[in-house]
């Protein structure tokens, strides 16, 4: 069920962690050693920002110290540039094997299903228009739809043309039992209970 | 005159009448009316509940980006700095020539690079913060029974739906609603000077929508009601 909880949204709320938690750390090492909280002998608070230990590091392992510094900055720039990407991910799921037995796989274009899944989930008279995707893999594949809402229907018409119609013949067309889906459902606004003209 | 009156949600009733389920061509005719009196009487189920609050909580894009983008920036910038003065065509986009004799003669216990810290750790606690704390569900989560089927209600069309299940009563003119966490707040214009009990009939038709949405939090309902 990972793609119904959102690998990406995981992934976000992991990569602000440990960020914050790393800024955290580096703040929390500047003030114990402004506030002399570290051993004096070792890190005093009086010694400025660069001061000759650090020079002479550099001096002595020049200039793979700087090397090491530069490959960290590209890993950074790698970690930055592989966060931004996967925001824009969309993990769609054009197409699935079934297993056919000895006589072979089957390939499905799951658009097909998901066009019929959309058009019937769209005749039942208080659903005004549907959208289904595929999302996820093959092994843990995700259904996701758009479901507009009649604004007076009841809530019980999603669950139970999703649920007891759409979602079982698709999980039946995909021979995937366990499919999980995701339902986003807007509420067209349904006109003024005593201004509507009869 | 203005009425106020606030109470939760009680219990889900069971649904009434035959279930729509029954598919029907594009453009049938509606088999049952479609009135806020229907409601969806789903079984609890606390697994199914938590994965759906779980499905529909914030992504974390905008601060995902930005802290994406200055780690990218920030990275760069090193790379760039450090290989250029190695391969002696130092670049110079930050100015070391006026950082490193400030850097030399300035103190750990310096005010200003205690004040820099205290911010950093501030922005790290920001960033802490936004990594656990769940935050308002993008969606209004309902109950389904399942965690195979993952419902949510967009909020503006909840709240529309709300409204119009106010102004449905007899004697309001017109409601507006807004969610304030998972409490509801209706702002009713009523009709009619006398407007005894209104307040009260108002809830009750909003805790009905409410009911029949089958939301997986309780919502508390405030009704604020403007007579004539």
């Amino acid at each position: 069920m990972s793609t119904v909880n959102d690998t990406t949204a995981r992934g976000n709320r992991l990569g602000l962690l440990l960020v914050g938690l790393a800024l955290l750390a580096l703040s929390a090492l500047v003030v114990a050693r402004g506030a002399g909280a570290l051993p004096q002998d070792a890190a005093p608070a009086r010694a400025p920002l660069v001061d000759e230990p650090m020079r002479a590091a550099f001096a002595r392992y020049d200039p793979s110290l700087r090397w090491v510094i530069a490959a960290g900055g590209i890993v950074l720039a790698l970690f930055g540039l592989r966060w931004l990407l996967v925001q824009g991910r969309r993990r769609s799921l054009d197409t699935m094997r079934l297993d056919g037995g000895p006589a072979g796989v089957t390939e499905v274009d799951t658009g097909g299903v998901t066009d019929a899944a959309s058009a019937e989930a769209g005749a039942h008279p208080a659903i005004l228009g549907a959208t289904t995707t595929m999302v996820g893999t093959e092994r843990d594949p995700c259904v996701r739809v758009r479901v507009t809402l009649a604004g007076d229907a009841p809530m019980s018409a999603v669950r139970e043309q999703l649920g007891e119609v759409v979602l079982p013949h698709m999980r039946q067309a995909l021979e995937s039992p366990d499919m999980p889906a995701v339902a986003r459902v807007s509420v067209q606004d349904a006109p003024h209970p005593r201004r509507t003209l009869a | 005159m203005t009425t106020r009156t606030s109470g939760g949600t009680g219990p889900v009733p069971e649904a009434a009448g035959p279930a729509p389920g029954t598919t029907t061509a594009p453009g049938a005719e509606i088999a049952e009316p479609l009135t806020s009196q229907a409601t969806g009487a789903v079984p609890r189920n606390a697994s199914a509940d938590r994965a759906a609050v779980r499905a529909f909580r914030p992504r974390r894009v905008i601060p995902s980006v930005i802290t994406a983008l200055l780690m990218t920036a920030l990275g760069l910038l090193v790379a760039l700095e450090v290989v250029s003065a190695l391969l002696n065509r130092p670049l110079r986009l930050v100015p070391y020539d006026r950082i490193l004799p400030w850097a030399s003669s300035t103190p750990w216990s310096d005010p200003r690079v205690m004040a820099g810290a205290g911010l950093t750790g501030l922005l790290g606690l920001l960033l802490v913060l936004l990594a656990i704390v769940p935050g308002r569900p993008t969606l209004v989560p309902v109950r389904t029974g399942t965690r195979k089927l993952l419902v949510g209600v967009q909020r503006r069309g909840f709240a529309r739906s709300l409204a119009r299940a106010a102004e449905a009563v007899p004697g309001v003119d017109r409601a507006r609603v807004r969610l304030l966490g998972r409490t509801v707040r209706v702002r009713a214009d009523a009709g009619t000077r006398d407007a005894t009990g209104l307040g009260d009939v108002v809830r009750e038709a909003v805790n009905a929508r409410i009911d029949a949405f089958s939301p997986v939090r309780r919502h508390s309902v405030r009704v604020r009601l403007r007579g004539r």
